[in-house]
């Protein structure tokens, strides 16, 4: 059978016709698949090497994407997770994150040191706020600042406010926070040595490895930032936490544990991946020995970008849908071990895989940048300061 | 044959269109926060905004991974209809 081609001037057959259009097709869909696979990770790892390298400017225009979220005086009713609770947790976990990418900025930037320290007092003073305070009032039934000569132990707020108060001190050596982080130091790490298992509870009967090791690395900040000699008690603490907290077979920190110690829920990458970066201001061996676990058991490598699951494999498939601690599990993979694992690749050297994770949060992260002010725009407040403590992590150690 | 003239206004309109809603979602989105809801949404986010930030994940997955696929895929087929099936009815002719 014969046709008449498009142009009119001579008949094509419709073997031919039929051949150019498979051929067409391919063409298409090989040049698809090579165009998609190849070239987005390449556009979205483009400030990868930036970052890495603490480029000033890029470290400026987050932090002045993060000083306009506080400069809304954020309130718990900007969150919305439909707890109240949560929200609080939010609300405080923004300026604990925001502070701590103050801080570390300020230190890797002398430019940025006055501006970026004014604004970590500024995130500090909220922390001090009551209306801050009050999730864990909540939940305590007494103020974690108050009660710092009583036994409720506080590790939620306590242990990551006393991080930013080690970081404020490293950053200005006359820091106007001193006597209350030598407080809250000396009440913390009173508490872990009084406790049977070497942890204390973040709310009551409430024990998660990971809060534990914000007040393990609160207290190791504090003894580079005042001099005071902790060694041989983060050493325990340490070792402990090596044989009990850690799984044997994945090497990730378990997320949530018992009174008597016994773990109950599994060893999970959030937890582990916050834990580690916490923990580099306390042991830099421990932290790195976690870093490299999570990189055995749950980093991934998709398409050229990374993504970090939140379990290593044996959790119940309901379980890898997610929850707070995870954010969003996709195919198993986790939103925060993804983000908060951009800290350790940075803080052990790991530059190819900081560059894929990098990409990873410019693709579904959405970076958005305006004058001199860089935001995330999936993040939100407490996204865009995760992001400035995790993107930036790696002084102060 | 297909006129490649007629594919590449058509990969035009596809290829700007896409990237100009993703360029106003992304400035509107960012001014509202509209986005942060997907971290923990629920019954208690309105089906409205989840309905946005679901969209507009879809045109930034788009966007960001299948648009330069497209886009190559697009400049073959222009390629292909103006040389190799244009050289063959001329060969015919």
């Amino acid at each position: 059978m014969i046709k008449k081609s498009t142009c009119g001037k001579s008949p094509v057959p419709l073997g031919l016709r039929l051949r150019l259009g498979a051929l067409r097709f391919m063409v298409g869909i090989l040049l698809f698949v090579i165009g998609s696979c190849l070239l987005p990770r390449f556009w979205a790892r483009r400030d990868a090497g930036k970052w890495y390298d603490g480029k000033l400017e890029l470290h400026r225009a987050l932090g002045n994407g993060v000083a306009e979220w506080l400069l809304t005086d954020l309130s718990r009713n900007d969150f919305t997770t439909g707890s109240s609770q949560f929200n609080g947790e939010w609300l405080f976990g923004t300026y604990t994150m925001a502070a701590m990418g103050y801080g570390q900025t300020a230190l890797a930037h002398p430019e940025l040191r006055e501006k970026h320290e004014r604004l970590m007092d500024a995130c500090i003073e909220r922390l001090l706020s009551e209306e801050v305070r009050k999730f864990d009032r909540e939940m305590w039934g007494d103020d974690p600042i108050d009660s710092l000569s009583k036994d409720s132990a506080h590790a939620a707020y306590l242990g990551y406010f006393n991080m930013v108060l080690g970081l404020h001190r490293l950053v200005d050596p006359d820091s106007k926070y001193a006597d209350l982080n030598d407080s809250i130091t000396g009440a913390l790490r009173k508490r872990v040595e009084q406790s049977d298992i070497s942890l204390i509870e973040s709310y009551p009967s409430e024990y998660y490895p990971v809060d534990n090791c914000a007040v393990i690395g609160s207290i190791g900040l504090h003894g580079k930032a005042s001099g005071v000699d902790h060694s041989e008690f983060l050493a325990e603490w340490v070792a402990t936490c090596r044989m009990r907290y850690v799984d044997k077979e994945s090497g990730l920190l378990y997320q949530c544990v018992l009174s008597d110690g016994r773990p109950v829920d599994e060893p999970r990458g959030s937890g582990t991946a916050l834990g580690l970066y916490f923990l580099s201001f306390a042991d830099m061996e421990f932290s790195e020995d976690l870093y490299d676990a999570t990189s055995r058991s749950l980093a991934r490598t998709i398409f050229g970008f990374g993504g970090v699951r939140e379990y290593s494999g044996s959790a119940e498939p309901l379980e890898q849908c997610g929850d707070i601690d995870s954010g969003p599990v996709v195919c198993g993979l986790g939103l925060s071990p993804t983000g908060f694992l951009i800290s350790g690749s940075r803080i052990h050297g790991d530059q190819i895989y900081y560059s894929k994770l990098v990409g990873t949060a410019y693709v579904c992260g959405a970076p958005f940048k305006k004058k001199d002010k860089f935001n995330f725009v999936v993040g939100g407040p407490l996204g865009d300061a995760i992001m400035f403590a995790m993107l930036t992590a790696g002084t102060g150690q | 044959m297909r006129n490649w003239r007629k594919t590449m206004i058509v990969s035009c309109i596809e290829i700007f269109g896409l990237l100009f809603l993703h360029v106003v979602l992304i400035h509107y989105l960012a001014a509202n926060n509209v986005m942060s809801v997907i971290f923990a949404a629920g019954e208690h986010v309105p089906g409205t905004t989840l309905l946005l930030a679901g969209f507009f994940l879809l045109v930034r997955i788009m966007v960001a991974l299948a648009l330069p696929g497209m886009i190559l895929a697009r400049i073959g087929h222009v390629l292909f209809d103006y040389y190799v099936v244009r050289r063959k009815l001329q060969e015919r002719e």
